[in-house]
């Protein structure tokens, strides 16, 4: 039955198709078009221009079958533990109080995403972040309200694996991080830099906290959890027709963070 | 001598008002595309923000609507083609067909929430620019604001055929559809082959976990 469908299907492509399938195109296209009973998709990637930058197959990942293992780690400490806390973490605390916690931990963020700026060279990003710092820490209650951004200075974030990234360095391996998930080779420097500049594990070493590991971890743990519950239906998402959910994610990722090394900008 | 000069500056003046006057006029026809193509998404989202207030239509009728909708407004042919990359021109024939079967309705279904969602969304085009590489090619900039969460920045790959203008990618935040879905492809066609790739999405397809949810409850 389905080779009835497809064949049927296969009259209608051919060759008499084309012109229905792909209306009025320019010349150019018309010559692949005409062409396309042998040789295919020549021509057809003009549509596509940036995109055809010669790595057009998988994506670099040399160490595919461990990363696939972290991730399936990964996933499940998410359906057993993460996503769980998430969806109760969002069902418990209204939106106002959930915005206070990412204020919060982004706040406490500004030291590293300012030295990142300015190693970028991004000195207004980076005396912008500094003067929400001081707003925020002062009249925004320790970071809890956002007030710099009501008076016009947003948030924008930077880490070392964009620096890194701003300065040439290419991503590398893809790598999947346990707990922490997808990332490469550049980003995962990029995220042990960044923790070796964040003052705040000096800051409550030299105040003598005892439980200063446990305060840093709270704050990792909280900020994941507040992360997840902001995606929960973008995951769901994600996964509703995905084939190979892991390739999907390493593209996803991949992407996410060349734009973000870009800045969203166009090429 | 001097009627050879004059006549010679005359020519090159008519050439340059040909010139000047033909990229102007160019230039308007440009202008007037990239107008066009951003008014195309604009009437899109009206379109299937009329549809889905239409009191006179049932959930199935809507979901139909939406169905039609989205097969007019993508060139799955296109896009077929291009996530499939390299492997487009490995396949057999059949394969060809089937995956364009199969594919048109996995991205029918990829796009059928998003058109019930576009009413509590406001839809903005904030640039169109023209591909340089091809001039059917336009890029359109929009900015989708949502009722809560910050509004999101989605760029539109939109294609000019002869009847209208079709859509050949959706990039949100700098993720871009038809990549996402030539990479994950690429992967499970190295490990399972062709067939096994249009088996898998049929198998999606088949057992509903595509299947769009449309959440109709008026407001």
């Amino acid at each position: 039955m389905l080779a009835l469908l497809a064949g049927c299907a296969g009259e209608a492509v051919r060759p008499a198709g084309p012109t229905v399938l792909y209306p009025a195109p320019s010349d150019s296209v018309q010559l692949a078009q005409s062409q396309d009973e042998t040789v295919d998709d020549s021509g057809f990637e003009d549509l596509f221009p940036g995109e055809d930058d010669g790595d057009l197959e998988e994506d670099f990942d040399p160490f595919e079958t461990v990363n696939r293992f972290i991730f399936a780690f990964n996933e499940a400490l998410d359906v057993l533990i993460l996503q769980p806390a998430a969806a109760t973490y969002r069902f418990l605390l209204p939106e106002i109080a959930r915005d206070s916690v990412r204020n919060v931990i982004r706040n406490l963020k500004a030291p590293v995403i300012f030295a990142n700026e300015l190693w970028q060279g991004k000195d207004d990003e980076a005396s912008e972040t500094l003067v929400r710092f001081g707003i925020n820490s002062t009249l925004g209650l320790a970071g809890l309200i956002d007030v710099a951004d009501s008076f016009g200075y947003e948030y924008h974030s930077e880490d070392f694996g964009q620096t890194l990234g701003v300065y040439g360095a290419q991503p590398g391996p893809y790598l999947v991080l346990p707990l922490f998930g997808p990332s490469s080779v550049r980003d995962a420097i990029g995220r042990g830099v960044d923790s070796l500049i964040d003052p705040w594990s000096y800051v409550l070493n030299a105040a003598d906290v005892e439980e200063d590991t446990e305060i840093l971890r709270a704050r990792m743990a909280l900020g994941g959890i507040d992360l997840r519950a902001r995606n929960i239906e973008t995951v769901e998402e994600l996964k509703r027709d995905s084939v190979d959910f892991y390739a999907r994610v390493r593209s996803l990722y991949l992407q996410l963070r060349r734009s973000e090394i870009k800045d969203g900008e166009d090429e | 001598m001097s009627s050879f000069i004059s006549r010679t500056c005359r020519t090159a003046f008519l050439a340059l008002v040909i010139a000047v006057s033909g990229a102007t006029w160019a230039g308007t026809a440009a202008f007037a595309n990239t107008e066009e193509a951003g008014e195309f998404l604009m009437s899109l989202n009206r379109e299937a923000r009329t549809q889905f207030d239409d009191p006179a239509l049932d959930e199935g009728q809507k979901e139909q609507r939406f169905r039609e909708l989205a097969e007019r407004s993508f060139d799955v042919p296109k896009i077929s083609k291009f996530v499939l990359g390299v492997n487009w021109r490995r396949a057999t024939e059949e394969q060809r067909n089937a995956f364009l079967q199969i594919f048109k309705e996995v991205n029918t279904q990829r796009f059928l929430p998003m058109f019930s969602e576009y009413r509590n969304q406001e839809f903005r085009v904030t640039k169109v620019r023209q591909d340089e590489k091809n001039e059917d090619v336009y890029f359109v900039s929009s900015t989708i604001t949502r009722a809560e969460g910050a509004p999101i920045k989605v760029e539109w790959r939109i294609y000019r055929g002869s009847d209208s203008f079709h859509i050949l990618d959706v990039v949100a935040e700098g993720v871009s559809m038809v990549l996402t879905l030539r990479k994950e492809y690429a992967t499970v066609i190295n490990n399972d082959g062709i067939d096994g790739l249009i088996a898998q999405l049929r198998e999606k397809v088949r057992s509903g976990t595509t299947e769009p949810v449309i959440t109709t409850t008026a407001q």
